[in-house]
This record gives C-alpha cells, sequence and structure tokens, in this order.
C-alpha cells in the first residue's frame, strides 16, 4: 500500500510515542513505513520497547512483610480485648500481679486459725449425711474465719496497711485502665 | 471471576473494614514503588504509604467512582510524599518552569549502527534499575506513573497536578537518560542521538 509521506524522518520523541501508540494515526503509518525499510529504526524501536518492558517488569519495590498488617492495626478499630488478656501479654504488669497475689496469699495462709478439722469432714460424713452437713457448715464457717482474722490482723499491722493500700492502688488502675482504654477505643472508631 | 477493586471498595463501605487489606496488597508495591521515586528514601516511603493508605480508607466514602481507585489512591500517595519534599524544602519537583520542549526534535543520524544489546538479559535489567535509582525524583516519578502504573498522560497530569507539556518533557527526558545510560554501557555501541 502505498503512504504518502511527509518526507520528515521521525525524532526520537516520535519513536518513543510510536512505541506507546499515542501517535496520530497518519504520523503512526508513516513512521511505521520508516522503520520497515531501517535496520537502525528497528534497532531504536527495540531498545525503547526494552526498556519499556524492563521498568515493567524490573524496578519494583516492595514495602515491609508486615506493611499490610500496620496498615490494618491503624485502620480496624482495635477489638478490646478484655484485662486478662492484656495482662497476660504484657508480662510486667503480669509478673506484679503474681507478686500481689503471692503476698495475699502469704498472709492468708500464715495467718491464725488455718487448717482446722479438714480431716473430719471426711470421716463424718461417712457416718451420717446430716452429721457431715453440719460438719460442712462448721467447716465453712471456720474456713471464713480464716480470711476474716488475718484481714484484722492485717488492718492493724503497718506493712499490712501498705499491702492493702497497694492493692487498692492496683485495682484502682485496672479500673481506670478499662475505662479509659474504652473510652479512647470509642475515640478511635469514630475517628 | 477475580473482584474488581470497586467490589472491594463497596465491601468497606458496607462496614467489612477488613477487606480493605485486600486492595493493600493488591496496590502497595507499585505504590511503594512510586513513593520510593519520589522520596529516594525507603524509610520515609513506607511511612508515607502508610499515611497514604489510612488517608484513602477515612476518604473512601468520597471515593469517586468514576476513576479508577488506582489513579485516585496514587493522587494521595503524591500529595502525602509531596509534603515530606516541601518538608525538606525541595521545591524542584514542582517547579514547571523548566523548558518547555515536550515536540522536541532530535534527528535520528542516518549511518546505520546496529546495537548489539542483549534486551532480555540481567545485565540490561541492572542498567535500567540503576540509573532510575539515581534519576532526579522527578523524572523518575513521571517515568514510574506511565511504564508502571500504566497511567495515560491526562491521569499523569490528574496525579501530580503538572502541565501537560511539563509531564511529556519530563518522561522524555527520563528516557532519553535511560537510553545514554544504556548505551554507554554496552561501550562498543555509539548512541545514535546524543542529548
Amino acid at each position: 500500500m502505498k503512504i504518502p509521506l511527509s518526507g520528515l524522518r521521525p525524532t526520537q520523541q516520535e519513536l518513543m510515542e510510536f512505541v506507546d501508540g499515542t501517535l496520530p494515526p497518519q504520523r503512526f503509518r508513516e513512521i511505521e513505513f520508516h522503520i520497515s525499510n531501517s535496520t537502525q529504526l528497528q534497532n531504536e524501536i527495540a531498545l525503547i520497547r526494552a526498556m519499556r518492558t524492563t521498568v515493567h517488569r524490573e524496578t519494583l519495590v516492595a514495602p515491609s512483610k508486615r506493611f499490610t498488617e500496620h496498615v490494618m492495626n491503624e485502620i480496624l478499630p482495635l477489638e478490646h480485648e478484655s484485662l486478662w488478656m492484656r495482662l497476660a501479654k504484657n508480662s510486667s504488669n503480669l509478673f506484679a500481679m503474681v507478686l500481689v497475689l503471692s503476698m495475699i496469699g502469704i498472709v492468708m495462709v500464715s495467718g491464725p486459725g488455718t487448717a482446722k478439722n479438714d480431716t473430719n469432714i471426711v470421716t463424718k460424713s461417712i457416718d451420717s449425711y446430716s452429721a457431715a452437713y453440719n460438719s460442712i457448715m462448721e467447716n465453712i464457717s471456720g474456713w471464713a474465719n480464716q480470711f476474716i482474722q488475718p484481714a484484722q490482723q492485717v488492718t492493724t499491722t503497718s506493712s499490712g496497711k501498705f499491702l492493702l493500700l497497694g492493692l487498692a492502688a492496683f485495682f484502682l488502675f485496672m479500673i481506670l485502665d478499662e475505662i479509659v482504654g474504652k473510652k479512647y477505643f470509642h475515640a478511635r472508631i469514630k475517628h | 471471576m477475580k473482584t474488581t477493586d470497586n467490589d472491594i471498595i463497596r465491601r468497606v463501605l458496607d462496614g467489612d473494614q477488613k477487606a480493605y487489606a485486600e486492595l493493600v496488597d493488591r496496590h502497595k508495591e507499585k505504590a511503594m514503588t512510586l513513593a520510593m521515586r519520589m522520596l529516594k528514601n525507603r524509610h520515609e516511603a513506607e511511612e508515607a504509604l502508610q499515611d497514604a493508605f489510612i488517608r484513602a480508607f477515612r476518604a473512601l466514602p468520597a471515593f469517586e467512582w468514576k476513576s479508577s481507585f488506582p489513579t485516585w489512591f496514587y493522587r494521595i500517595v503524591f500529595n502525602v510524599c509531596s509534603t515530606v519534599l516541601s518538608k525538606r524544602g525541595e521545591t524542584k519537583f514542582f517547579s514547571i518552569d523548566e523548558r518547555q520542549d515536550d515536540d522536541v526534535k532530535i534527528e535520528l543520524p542516518s549511518d546505520d549502527e546496529e546495537p548489539d544489546i542483549a534486551f532480555e538479559s540481567k545485565e540490561f535489567a541492572a542498567i535500567v534499575r540503576q540509573e532510575i535509582e539515581v534519576m532526579e525524583g522527578s523524572y523518575s516519578t513521571i517515568l514510574t506513573l506511565f511504564f508502571l502504573q500504566d497511567l495515560s498522560y491526562d491521569e499523569i497530569v490528574s496525579v501530580t497536578g503538572l502541565p501537560l507539556g511539563t509531564v511529556k518533557n519530563r518522561l522524555f527526558r527520563a528516557r532519553m537518560q535511560l537510553r545514554t545510560a544504556v548505551l554507554r554501557h554496552f561501550s562498543d555501541i555509539q548512541p545514535m542521538v546524543n542529548v
């Protein structure tokens, strides 16, 4: 097919646009004709295409592996975990909690009135259900005394008062954390 | 059938916010490449990209359905990165008073040089990669948007806010810089056009 040529040799810009497919149809056909008759232009077109393909294929930069997770952590309203779960995740808090509970346990165990007639329960329950019932009731009241007596003792000593103060502060912190935490999460959800 | 970006956006807007992760996964690499080209710093680029994804999520209700998600999102990435550049005091990126030579005519010489370049070789790819990394951000960004993101001139204008002439000019110069680097490397090849 005979193409009416403008006589202008293609410029570098036009060769790029030829590869991109952004040339006007008439000029596209003219340049196509020039290319078909020139090894040099064919090589040039091959180079332009190769650069395009390489940029497309070889130059991607990936973000870090946990990128999506980080983005989603910022975006999603965080599900409000229970206090105990958060304590469990935070080992220092957990350690403090265990320490406090251990101290309470030591005070309770070492207090007066421990280990009352535990073995009698079994013996009496074998003899008679009613006797066992009475015995259990007695033991319950005795067990309650185990807590009451040390507690009374604790409130009368300075170290016991410190312990109670510490416990109160600890529980206050947990309650405040719960309330403030919820408010914070709600604010983020609204945001 | 593959889920489209618009399908995912609808799910997110309907309350399935976790679906947004799929959009992030789909577009993070190309967007990261754009941020890297602009900022030339991996840490800053990743921070900017994270910021851009969060902004896009919040702006999803205002998403323009007539444009594609990538084009819309790249505009956000571009703006976030532009803010970082502005804070650095780098204004050259946004300068449009450069020579508007989008209709530049560089005539090809008539001698028949036959470049002997292995286009598929690792060596060729390495040169291209290396040259893009050292290329001025204002050029490599346009190159990335055009080649990697497959955006049209008009879409690049929409993303960057630069005039069409500036976009074409920068793209041309970026390609010529790449071409020169390739030809320089393959030393037995004489450049057909000196730029």
